[in-house]
């Protein structure tokens, strides 16, 4: 009975559960290698080595989860937020063109044409509605402020001990925001999502995944648009 | 912005460290004001001392240039390990270790946008 339950939570959340999993995996493998490397650098610039906990709860490990985190929600708010008016024809991401925009109530299920089984804030009317109505891209955008902010907090910190130990000035945070370390930083990052996103848009077109809602169906046409296989 | 250093940071200028840093500068400068070259070159950093010895070919406690070094500790910055220490003839460079905060260079001075030039640790 028990096991039976276990069993249907697990195939009924299959995608977030496994996902977590990698998620943890790899920040745990990222810590175990982002130490070595670490301390590596501290014995060649002739500080002194520190331990795993010190390490993860350091600048120099936040700063490097911070601006992969803040660029993975920056893609999904800006593709969240584009996907309402941009279309890209013959894609599965995308809308048909007739559809682009806020779209009508009764397409989204708002005021008279909720039903009970709707989310009590999107039956709500008034600026919960509104604030319901935008909730997962507000939700993207907020993550990625807050992820952005800790990247610059936490990257101050590291710029200032490497410039401390090269003998060189440290900047305050104002100043930080303006050199090439962050904007580096920032835009290496930037410049894998944007690719990553737009081949998946225009790959999808072309190509399929059987059995993947991310694809249109195999024998679908290249031309038909908002499919999912 | 403070409560940000606190919850996401550890790095995080703070009063206490820029206080023991400046406490090992002070104490390497009363060191080398009584001519105890012995106990300045216990507070510096072990590169420190060990770039000395091979580029004087003499001990640290020889070597050590007194006279360049500063006497009177004025401010002090510190990021996660490293701080710097504005004295009264020039600037210390400290490195922190379990034991605390040592000098890593002494008696530096600004060099343009390139490195400071330091007389000691450079």
């Amino acid at each position: 009975m028990k096991r039976g339950r276990v069993k249907r939570v697990l195939r009924d959340n299959g995608l977030g559960i496994t996902f977590g999993v990698l998620f943890l995996a790899a920040l745990v493998g990222q810590a175990v290698a982002g130490h070595a490397q670490y301390n590596d650098q501290q014995l060649t610039h002739g500080a002194q080595a520190v331990s795993l906990l010190d390490f993860v709860t350091s600048s120099n490990f936040v700063v490097d989860v911070a601006e992969n985190w803040q660029s993975e929600y920056l893609q999904f708010f800006l593709y969240i937020f584009a996907t309402i008016w941009l279309v890209q024809r013959g894609s599965p991401e995308s809308k048909t063109p007739r559809q682009a925009g806020a779209e009508s109530d009764e397409e989204q299920k708002l005021g008279r044409h909720s039903t009970e089984n709707s989310p009590k804030w999107a039956r709500a009317g008034g600026w919960r509605t509104t604030l319901f109505s935008n909730s997962l891209g507000l939700t993207m955008a907020g993550i990625f402020l807050l992820s952005w902010l800790a990247q610059s907090v936490a990257g101050v910190v590291v710029y200032n001990a490497d410039q401390l130990a090269d003998r060189q000035l440290p900047v305050t945070w104002f100043e930080y925001l303006g050199t090439a370390d962050f904007w580096n930083r920032t835009l290496q990052n930037w410049q894998s999502e944007f690719l990553a996103i737009g081949s998946m848009v225009v790959l999808s077109i072309y190509l399929r995944q059987r059995g993947s809602p991310e694809s249109k169906p195999v024998g679908e046409p290249h031309v038909a648009t908002d499919e999912q296989g | 912005m403070a409560a940000v250093c606190a919850v996401v940071l550890a790095g995080c200028a703070s009063r206490s460290e820029q206080d023991a840093a400046k406490n090992t500068a002070q104490r390497f400068f009363d060191a080398v004001s009584r001519s105890d070259t012995r106990a300045a070159c216990a507070l510096l950093t072990p590169r420190t001392r060990d770039e000395l010895v091979v580029a004087e070919g003499r001990s640290c406690a020889r070597a050590l240039p007194t006279d360049r070094l500063g006497e009177t500790v004025e401010s002090a910055d510190t990021w996660s390990d490293q701080a710097l220490v504005n004295t009264d003839n020039g600037t210390l460079f400290l490195t922190e270790f379990d034991s605390g905060w040592l000098v890593a260079a002494a008696g530096c001075a600004a060099n343009g946008d390139a490195p400071y030039r330091c007389v000691v640790g450079g």
